[in-house]
């Protein structure tokens, strides 16, 4: 049945809009992962 | 809504510099640079206190005269819904209830403060008899009943979220009639609560348009003290929100409601509904009840999503410091939900308020639709070139970047008054600074499905 069915309305639209969020959370636990590493390094 | 699908429509295809999926891009890109802008340019919390000054001292004739006027307001939308033609296009009450009252005093609220305070008409009819009664009275009025706290706003998100079940779901939505009656039960379930709870206690808590647009107001640039008008800065009431219990989902009601009533309006939906009321019309049910199940669910499902992705980004900032649970977060940082949900109302709904809102000046004249000319503007129409659907656009993603903006600052403001120092206020804002990218990702796919 659904949504698989559908994928051509949304799978585009899914990359084009969901793009810049799935990006953003990659960036941020990049930067997240990194700062903690810095933590870690700071404090011994 | 059969009714305003028209000016929903009507933004149809726009010669654009370019194409809409790059606003989507363009958008986070801002986003991006206004959060590390707040990171560099803005190291102290500024908003947490509530400042501004004084403007003039409302005399004390101005409220009962407003509330004189929505009383009048009230009665005059019933009194069309009754006796009226039983007619959408024709009669005053739709379009006053869906297009002046729910998406017109959302706007004035943001612009002026908290006018509906002052117009809403069953909190008029409570002071009004509870004058009266204190003035007949030989002895002190009883106490009113204590508000049970854990209610909290519980009560204002569950009536905004009938309302848009009412407005996107229920099959007779267009019915003047049925509104009026639903206007009319309404009005005295609150006149009951205030009865019980306090006039006060119970608008700030449970009538949902007065706590919504309350909460919306804190965005205006003015506010009320007593019979005082203040101005303030911008952004600066919104930290003032007192958070109880049913304050976030009230938000998110907010927030969810209207990207479902665009995502109702879009392709996906026009694919994924008849689906889902053909599996509803296999278990049993009836047409009518096919499509209302088939939108309520989708409606609570929008609503559930929204929740969903706010409590994400929440959880992502207790990795962060110590200390703080994510219901706490959730609390702190509900206020910074305030700008986006005006902007996601806007956004969808402008093009139905500059459009749709013009009826008020042929209805205004034969509010019943019987052929009368009260002002000699019965044969007024609506100009749909006052705005250009590129000019809609722009408005749509203006309003889509600032909310956010707005959002990203706030909840800046917010984590450098909560974490200890800059830089755990500044990481503890990556997944805010997702969770409003995604918010205006969503909001901007909504309108480009519904423009496609």
């Amino acid at each position: 049945m659904f949504p698989l069915a559908h994928a051509g309305h949304w799978l585009p639209d899914l990359l084009i809009y969901g793009g810049p969020v799935v990006i953003g959370i990659l960036a941020v636990r990049y930067a997240d992962r990194k700062e903690r590493k810095k933590d870690k390094e700071k404090n011994g | 809504m059969n009714l305003f699908v028209l000016a929903h429509g009507l933004v149809g295809r726009t010669d654009l510099p370019i194409p809409k999926w790059l606003f989507g891009w363009a958008a986070a890109v801002v986003l991006v640079l206004s959060f590390a802008a707040l990171a560099v340019l803005w190291p102290k919390p500024e908003l947490q206190e509530e400042r501004g000054r004084r403007l003039f001292r409302m005399p004390r004739f101005v409220e009962p005269v407003i509330g004189l006027l929505g009383v009048g307001a009230f009665v005059a939308v019933v009194y069309a819904g009754l006796r009226g033609a039983q007619d959408a296009q024709d009669n005053l009450a739709p379009t006053i209830i869906y297009v002046h009252f729910w998406v017109g005093m959302a706007v004035v609220s943001v612009l002026f403060g908290d006018v509906f305070r002052a117009l809403n008409p069953w909190r008029a009819i409570a002071r009004f008899v509870a004058w009266i009664a204190n003035l007949v009275s030989r002895e002190e009025m009883p106490a009113p009943l204590q508000y049970p706290a854990k209610l909290g706003r519980w009560p204002a998100a569950i009536s905004i979220l009938i309302f848009v079940w009412v407005e996107l779901a229920y099959v007779n939505r267009d019915d003047p009639s049925q509104l009026a009656i639903m206007a009319l039960a309404y009005a005295a379930f609150q006149l009951i609560g205030m009865a019980f709870f306090g006039i006060e206690t119970w608008e700030n808590r449970a009538d949902g348009f007065q706590v919504l647009w309350t909460t919306y107001s804190r965005l205006a640039p003015f506010r009320r003290r007593g019979q005082d008008v203040w101005v303030r800065p911008p952004l600066n009431g919104a930290p003032q929100l007192d958070v109880v219990p049913g304050t976030v989902a009230l938000l998110v009601v907010a927030i969810g409601t209207t990207s479902f009533d665009g995502f109702s309006n879009g392709p996906l939906w026009a694919s994924l509904g008849p689906d889902l009321s053909k599996f509803f019309g296999d278990i049993g049910f009836g047409l009518t009840a096919q499509g209302e199940l088939a939108n309520t669910v989708g409606l609570v499902g929008m609503v559930l999503l929204v929740g969903l992705f706010y409590h994400l980004g929440i959880r992502g900032m207790t990795n962060v410091g110590t200390g703080h649970t994510t219901k706490e977060l959730a609390g702190l940082f509900a206020h910074t939900l305030i700008p986006i949900a005006f902007a996601y109302a806007l956004a969808h709904y402008f093009s139905l308020l500059a459009y749709q809102g013009q009826a008020l000046g042929y209805l205004i004249s034969d509010p019943l639709g019987n052929g009368t000319n009260l002002f000699g503007t019965a044969g007024a129409g609506i100009n749909y070139s006052a705005v250009t659907a590129t000019g809609i656009w722009y408005v749509q993603v203006g309003a889509l970047v600032c909310g956010h903006v707005a959002g990203l600052m706030l909840a800046h403001d917010r984590a450098l008054a909560t974490y200890p120092n800059q830089r755990e206020a500044v990481r503890s804002q990556y997944w805010m600074l997702i969770v409003m990218i995604g918010f205006t990702s969503l909001g901007l796919w909504l309108l480009s499905a519904l423009t496609s």
